[in-house]
């Protein structure tokens, strides 16, 4: 068992070394002075840069290095912290940047995770009891059709209707705007009323599949002979279904929940800029349209490392949770 | 029953000490360890002769080589070591265009009429891809090859099959397409796995026929393998008899089964149920379980063997011909 | 050969789920053929009428920030995502079956190699490298095409490989290699013609997702505004303001019809996988 962590520890640095090295190698085998990828952008007017500035940050950067060496620098610099400068939010270092908005990305995440598990378990274990039946049949059908929405469209409809013809939910943003807080409460109250919406409408795009997983894995389960002791038992159905079946399903379940906290804290790009909401997926849009690179490289490091750490996480407690290797393993 | 005699022996196939042995996977630990890995001798040093017109039997349960056997005289798999002479020539430092060549004149039957026939390809398509692949014949003659080769295995009027596809025939036609493609390169030595034991009880009789037609029509030679030994009676000249991966009994077929030397041979006899109620069966008792692994010291079948002796636990006891076709590999007969 | 198309296309229909798929891909494709017919305007033009004009009878969807008609620029949209979609997957899907074949066939350290590249590429999150790429790369509608064709052949080449594994040990693999057929022959010949069905369902499967990837990109400006996607419409409507303005015909049927079409092909990939899988067809 530790044997395959570890196998698997090396997959994910071998992965993320690679992320790095593509990293590296673009904006040096892009046309022209990388420079200009990476300090200064000739064609955008952000920030005057003085000369001696821009020779400073050369020589932070080893652009007038050799590339082995540029690349140990670019290695150290990753690891300690300092993935460049902002052009959009110049002088502000990238990883400041990513690191406040960070947070607000993981609230809406966390909890659309949270929210959408738990119905999903919910809806999912009720579809597999009543297979066949028209909650089932229309599941299985809106998880296939969940799988084709694009998340945008979804926060679009909700904000439309929502926001602006009926105005229950604010349009943007993480807090209103220039409001003074008098308490916690009232601050953390502002946050979840901005929060609602970014969070439903991630909710929606993945409960369908959420509860699909669950009742997949439910259906293995179900059936399978303790089951049929169970029931012979004379077991009330819904002991049968939490106590007994929901458990043993639960365990991939988990692991895929846990896998794809890593993706969605990608796929939150879409949701967050429809609702102007500053977190990690907006910072990279954002960079994007002002063509910021060193912001969008930075992000692009620190969310692979999230979904690599998580990844292997879900790997690790997935063979801690199954009692079939914990067995094993006693022996 | 089948009396042949020969007036000529011509040498077709000669296969000499050959072996094939599997390397069994290690762990990492074994391999830092630097333990010697561990083999798994599927054919090991087997020797036999067969001659043109004959049909010759290897019989043997799963698991004894037979397979391997077979497939290491197709050159299908590459073996350890050994020689294997076909028509006089060593096949195995044959190249690629050589070994193509001799392809045209071995062939093999499978055993499972299912699986051997590409479900995409219709029989005309299947029939035509080894014309195809070396050149015979002119593409406007080749249907006409491939129709009188259906009707020569019965499957007629020719027309009907051509565009079948294999989910289209029932399990005796598949097999006959099988042997038709077999035949199509005109092989003079056919190796026949097992061809019959997957098929219908009424369907086997029917093909067993056929093969003995061809064998006549087409001048053929034959390797038949299969573990029914009574089939084996029936069909076969001489009779090999294999246990894992060493051949452990040779002879003329009605010999080697009014009279068998060997202990396994007795015990296959033996198994074999006679249809008289009155005669009962009697399975001379196990004396253990097939052993285990890779440890290969003396005979392999001492541990099931009612007659095992001191000696046979450490010395392994060679094929040794006894004169008038027959060898055994047995210490209670050399 | 007509024959087994009518088989197939019996057995196929039996899921109308994926005849529904089958029916909106076509609508959509008849109405990318047809741009120049159906659209009634040209979808360049604009100020057509005054910006954010609500539907009407002269525009159907009304017009966007800078007075173009709407439902001309959907139509002709839907040549973008379909064309877009189809040339990504099947770019992806054609790269993952070489590798699939070659690293099942061949095995050994090739297969070893090609798997370890395999799961490198799958642990990569899509998203971010996406942008970064397109960010290099700069606007144009070929980003898609050209990320899925780097990114998105890993899924395929893992469902090719098994199937080539566990078709290698059929019989009549053996058999076309007794009859004299070299390695090109059966894997061309034998292999790849039985693979048809996961090929077609990968495509299929992976429009999907590239159809929605091209969506997203446009959506963050990422594409070529000279040739407006559905995406790109929705950009727009964004940076305009139309939500505050309350425009919502510039930008919720543009995402209506991104979603409807990917939900085309979704179903259509669910009734091909059902074909495939007769035990499945059960559940």
């Amino acid at each position: 068992m530790i044997v395959y962590l570890v196998k698997k520890l090396i997959q994910y640095i071998v992965v993320f070394f690679i992320i790095l090295v593509v990293i590296f190698a673009l904006p040096r085998l892009m046309p022209g002075d990388p420079a200009d990828y990476l300090i200064s952008s000739t064609t955008l007017q952000t920030g005057e840069m003085s000369e001696m500035l821009r020779m400073q940050l050369i020589e932070r950067f080893g652009l007038n290095k050799s590339i082995t060496e540029q690349f140990i620098l670019f290695v150290t610099n990753t690891f300690s912290g300092y993935l460049g400068i902002s052009w959009r939010y110049f002088p502000k270092e990238v990883f400041t940047l990513i690191m406040e908005r960070l947070p607000w990305t993981l609230l809406i995440v966390v909890l659309s995770r949270v929210l959408s598990l738990a119905l999903g378990y919910l809806i999912g274990v009720i579809a597999a009891w009543k297979r066949g039946s028209k909650l089932d049949v229309s599941l299985q059908i809106l998880g296939l059709v969940s799988m084709a929405l694009p998340s945008f469209w979804v926060g679009l409809v909700l904000l439309t209707i929502f926001a602006f013809y009926v105005p229950i939910f604010p349009i943007g943003g993480a807090l209103t705007a220039g409001k003074i807080y008098h308490s916690a409460w009232e601050y953390i109250s502002d946050a979840l009323y901005h929060a609602a919406l970014p969070v439903i409408t991630l909710s929606i795009v993945t409960f369908f599949m959420d509860a699909l997983i669950m009742r997949n894995s439910m259906l293995e389960i179900l059936g399978e002979d303790f089951i049929l002791t169970a029931e012979a038992k004379g077991l009330k159905d819904r002991i049968i279904m939490f106590n007994h079946a929901a458990r043993n399903a639960a365990l991939p379940f988990i692991t895929g929940a846990l896998m794809s906290f890593g993706l969605m804290i990608t796929g939150s790009v879409f949701v967050e800029t429809t609702f102007s909401y500053p977190g990690v997926g907006m910072l990279l849009a954002e960079s994007f349209f002002s063509r910021d690179f060193p912001t969008v490289q930075g992000i692009l490091i620190i969310t692979s490392l999230i979904f690599i750490v998580s990844n292997f996480l879900a790997d690790i407690i997935y063979l801690w949770l199954d009692p079939r290797i914990r067995l094993m393993r006693s022996r | 029953m089948l009396h042949v005699t020969y007036v000529e022996r011509i040498e077709l196939l000669d296969v000499v000490h050959l072996s094939k042995y599997f390397i069994i996977r290690r762990g990492l630990l074994q391999y830092l360890r630097r333990e010697k890995p561990n083999y798994l001798r599927a054919v090991d040093d087997v020797s036999f002769r067969i001659d043109k017109g004959e049909i010759v039997g290897l019989v043997g349960e799963s698991g004894s080589g037979k397979t391997t056997l077979a497939r290491l005289i197709l050159r299908l798999l590459e073996p350890t070591s050994g020689n294997i002479f076909f028509e006089g020539q060593d096949i195995l430092s044959l190249n690629n265009s050589g070994l193509k060549e001799i392809r045209k004149k071995m062939q093999i039957v499978f055993q499972d009429p299912y699986g051997a026939l590409n479900p995409r390809l219709t029989v005309r398509d299947a029939l035509e891809e080894p014309l195809k692949i070396h050149g015979l014949y002119d593409p406007k003659e080749r249907v006409d090859v491939i129709k009188k080769m259906l009707k020569s295995v019965g499957l007629n009027p020719p027309d009907v099959f051509l565009d079948k596809y294999p989910h289209e025939l029932s399990g005796g036609q598949k097999q006959r397409v099988v042997i038709s493609r077999a035949l199509i390169l005109n092989p003079s030595f056919i190796v026949m796995d097992e061809p019959v034991s997957l098929l219908d009880a009424t369907v086997r009789t029917q093909i067993l026929n056929l093969i003995l037609k061809l064998k006549e029509e087409f001048n053929l030679t034959y390797l038949f393998i299969t573990h029914d030994l009574a089939l084996a009676r029936y069909i076969c000249n001489r009779i090999l008899v294999m246990y894992r991966g060493k051949i452990v009994e040779a002879g003329e077929a009605e010999q080697l089964i009014s009279e068998p030397l060997h202990p396994y041979t007795k015990m296959l006899i033996a198994a074999v149920p006679v249809p008289n109620p009155s005669i009962k069966i009697s399975l001379p008792p196990k004396t253990g379980e097939l052993t285990e692994a890779f440890t290969y010291q003396g005979c392999r079948f001492c541990s099931r063997c009612p007659e095992a002796e001191q000696r046979c636990r450490t010395e392994e006891p060679p094929l040794t011909e006894l004169g008038d076709e027959r060898s055994v590999a047995c210490w209670k007969h050399i | 050969m007509l024959r087994n198309f009518i088989r197939t296309w019996k057995q196929f229909s039996r899921c109308k789920l994926g005849v529904v798929g089958l029916i909106i891909i076509l609508i959509f494709v008849v109405m990318a053929v047809a741009a120049p017919v159906i659209a009634p305007y040209d979808p360049q033009a604009s100020f057509l009428a005054p910006m954010f004009t609500p539907p009407n009878s002269k525009h159907l969807l009304g017009t966007d920030d800078v007075g173009r008609d709407v439902f001309s620029q959907i139509i002709y949209g839907s040549r973008i995502s379909i064309m877009v979609g189809l040339l990504a997957a099947a770019i992806g899907t054609a790269l993952g079956t070489v590798v699939g074949l070659i690293s099942g066939y061949f095995g050994g350290i090739v297969d070893d190699i090609l798997m370890r590249i395999t799961d490198i590429f799958l642990i990569i999150p899509f998203i971010p490298l996406a942008i970064m790429f397109a960010l290099y790369v700069g606007p144009s509608i070929w980003n898609v095409v050209l990320i899925f064709g780097f990114l998105g052949w890993p899924p395929t080449a893992r469902q090719i490989r098994s199937l080539t594994l566990s078709l290698k040990e059929t019989p009549f693999i053996e058999a076309a290699r007794a009859i004299g057929a070299g390695n090109g022959r059966i894997i061309f010949k034998h292999i790849l013609p039985n693979t048809t069905g996961v090929i077609v369902a990968n495509v299929v499967s992976r429009t999907v997702f590239a159809i929605l990837a091209e969506a997203g990109l446009a959506f963050l400006g990422a594409s070529d505004p000279r040739n407006i996607s559905w995406g790109m419409m929705i950009f727009f409507a964004m940076r305009s303001g139309a939500v505050l303005y309350g425009a919502w015909w510039t930008y919720i049927p543009a995402g209506f019809c991104v979603a409807l079409l990917a939900c085309g092909f979704a179903f259509l990939g669910h009734g091909i996988t059902l074909l495939l899988n007769p035990r499945l067809r059960g559940r």
